[in-house]
């Protein structure tokens, strides 16, 4: 008998728990739950500070539009679906949306559940800043309504064939989502301007749904998507664990390649040259360049504030260090089982040389660039000292520390 | 002249218990198209792997150039390049770059290795694909990506393994005159391949493998000789070997 699809779900979904779970005891046993536990206080303790004493002038309307707008927008799909499945499944298309169903539910629930969690934290601030109109169940009922609706705008773009479209899809739904939390949170704008912008983004955007070629079940874009979810799960879990290497994406990104690009033509430079591109193309570039933004957005505003006379500035600049040479060490993982390796007539301690300055070299640079800001904020304050010896600090993590765990860490690569 | 590639009472497998290839000795001269050929599972490419270094002989030794992986590393794999079966790619490169990898890992002279990589992107029409990354090229492409690489540090010995799946015509007969070209200018090849015709047209010696052992090697009246039959095509000879002895009938 065949099996059904609803089954075939929910067997998915019970092999990827498993799948999962015996990494989650490595992570638990790191003390990661300990700093998430540490980050949420922290997070209390300022917020609790600025709930009590809300500074003049505080954009309480912008971090909602910031905090709701992603958490009503996003709309994630995990279908469990493999590359294997368009042999297999793709015959019984008829039969997908049972399948699909149960995706909805899972997708949709955790999302609202999720968005509304954002809501309730977000209430205390926008009920003690802001002189509002609607009550706190108006406004999750509305934002349930908004979340709904994207969700079938979310599927509808997926099965957009030409990928352009569905780049454009999604920025207006966005952008039409914005508009849409900041009329709902700002009660100074009148309902019938707010109506008219709405039906007039609404209608253009319905326009623009019509337009496109669709696909009746967008297969390769949700085994894609599944695939993709999938990689940022063992890509987490990679940073306490070995876990297994999934096929990486390469973005092409022009502004960092050229970087990797100068890499002096050498023998001596062939494991530089490769894992530099790795570095800048694979999804770590990514991660890298997000994380540099933020620490330097975050120690710019942290050195203004003067946090702890600048100390907590550093403190807060030395973790976001951190934090990035853990990601940017992950690179070792990365070509351990190439077959080049074996068949490239070179020494095989160069190719670890290689990956540690590698590793070093992207710290520093991300180092530097989120120092520039921090510097400035503080020297702007006469913080020289902190501004300095923060410095002199992170210099002797990337010359000194770094290096070490680096090698420690493809040493325990190798003995597995 | 001496021989590029010495195999030396090869035998080898993936358990120590159960070999996979027995007892296998042939050599490879300066100038020579070898043609291995074999049903699936025979072992070719467990002797690849081999003579690469991927795997460790139970038994006898794999000299190229007259050393062994062993003794000196380094000379031993710059004396080869390797086109794998299915091709092996790195994603986050592009194909001109995997080519800029291959030049640096071989140490070739940059203005050479430019000088190099531009004629190669022409005479396998991917000039237009340069700049793409692995996963945007087709299997065919892949696998033209592979060969280029090979061909790049013009090394004494070449080891193919399955060169025309995916290939499109243009691209097999680029292929084969380059590697007649690459052959007469003292380079030796060995070839393993399922297309027998191609192989027949273009070896000069070839290497019949069967259940791990050789079953007949030489130039192609010697396999004919060894299979009784003189005049037949290779095809038929190599049916001959095959379906002889214990009655273990081809699978595919």
């Amino acid at each position: 008998m065949r099996q059904s699809l609803d089954a075939l779900w929910q067997q998915r979904a019970r092999a990827f728990r498993l799948e999962i779970f015996p990494y989650l005891r490595f992570m638990v046993q790191s003390g990661f739950p300990g700093f998430v536990v540490l980050m949420i206080i922290l997070f209390m303790i300022g917020y609790g500070t600025v709930l009590r004493e809300p500074p003049a002038g505080f954009p309480t309307l912008l971090v909602g539009v910031l905090l709701l707008t992603p958490l009503v927008s996003w709309s994630p799909m995990r279908t469990w679906l493999h590359p294997a499945d368009v042999v297999f499944l793709m015959p019984r298309e008829q039969e997908m949306p049972g399948y699909l169903r149960r995706s909805w539910l899972y997708n949709g629930s955790f999302t609202v559940l999720l968005m509304l969690g954002g809501l309730l934290l977000f209430w205390p601030l926008y009920n003690r800043t802001v002189d509002h109109d609607y009550a706190l169940p108006v406004i999750a009922l509305v934002l349930i309504i908004l979340k709904l609706f994207n969700m079938h705008h979310a599927w509808r773009e997926r099965r957009m064939a030409w990928p352009g479209a569905r780049w454009v899809s999604r920025f207006v739904r966005w952008l039409l989502h914005a508009v849409m939390i900041a009329i709902l949170l700002d009660s100074d704008v009148s309902m019938g301007i707010a109506l008219l912008i709405i039906t007039v983004i609404c209608l253009a955007y319905l326009l623009l749904l019509r337009i496109p070629k669709q696909h009746a079940l967008p297969w390769e874009r949700l085994i894609e998507e599944e695939q993709a979810t999938r990689r940022r799960y063992y890509r987490f879990l990679g940073a306490f664990i070995d876990v297994p290497v999934l096929p990486q994406r390469a973005h092409r990104r022009g502004y960092l390649a050229w970087l990797a690009a100068r890499v002096p033509y050498r023998e001596s430079n062939t494991y530089r040259y490769l894992f530099s591109h790795t570095m800048v193309r694979a999804e770590i570039g990514g991660i890298l360049v997000r994380l540099t933004l933020l620490g330097g957005l975050v120690g710019y505003l942290t050195g203004e504030g003067a946090l702890l006379e600048g100390w907590g500035a550093a403190a807060v600049y030395l973790l976001f260090l951190f934090i990035i040479s853990v990601q940017a060490r992950s690179v070792t993982m990365v070509h351990r089982y190439s077959v080049w390796r074996h068949i490239y007539p070179l020494p095989e301690k160069r190719h670890q040389a290689s990956v540690v300055s590698v590793v070093q070299a992207t710290t520093a640079l991300c180092g530097v660039l989120m120092w520039l800001p921090l510097a400035a904020a503080l020297i702007l304050d006469g913080y020289y000292l902190v501004a300095a010896v923060v410095a002199l600090l992170a210099a002797l993590y990337v010359l000194v520390l770094l290096p070490r765990r680096t090698k420690r860490r493809l040493a325990d690569a190798e003995e597995d | 002249m001496d021989s590029i590639l010495q195999v030396k009472g090869l035998t080898g497998g993936y358990s120590p218990r159960r070999p996979v290839l027995h007892d296998l000795n042939f050599e490879i001269k300066p100038g020579e198209m070898v043609g291995m050929i074999g049903l699936n599972g025979a072992g070719k490419s467990t002797t690849i792997k081999h003579i690469l270094g991927l795997m460790k002989p139970h038994k006898g030794e794999v000299l190229i150039k007259g050393t062994t992986l062993e003794t000196s590393p380094e000379q031993y794999r710059s004396a080869f390049a390797y086109v794998p079966e299915n091709p092996v790619l790195f994603d986050e490169l592009t194909v001109q770059e995997h080519m800029r990898l291959t030049g640096m890992a071989y140490g070739v002279e940059e203005a050479r290795y430019k000088e190099r990589s531009k004629h190669l992107l022409d005479e396998f029409h991917m000039n237009a694909k340069k700049d793409a990354f692995s996963n945007h090229l087709s299997k065919g492409m892949k696998q033209k990506v592979m060969i280029m690489n090979a061909l790049l540090p013009e090394p004494a010995l070449y080891i193919i393994d399955e060169p025309f799946l995916g290939l499109d015509p243009l691209g097999i007969r680029s292929l084969l005159e380059r590697l007649v070209r690459v052959k007469e200018s003292g380079a030796a090849i060995l070839m393993s391949s399922h297309i027998l015709a191609t192989v027949e047209a273009y070896c000069d010696r070839f290497l019949v493998v069967h259940q791990g052992k050789m079953a007949a090697q030489g130039t192609l009246d010697e396999i004919r000789e060894q299979a009784g039959a003189p005049g037949i095509s290779l095809e038929e000879a190599f049916y001959r070997f095959v379906m002889a002895g214990d009655g273990d009938a081809p699978v595919s």
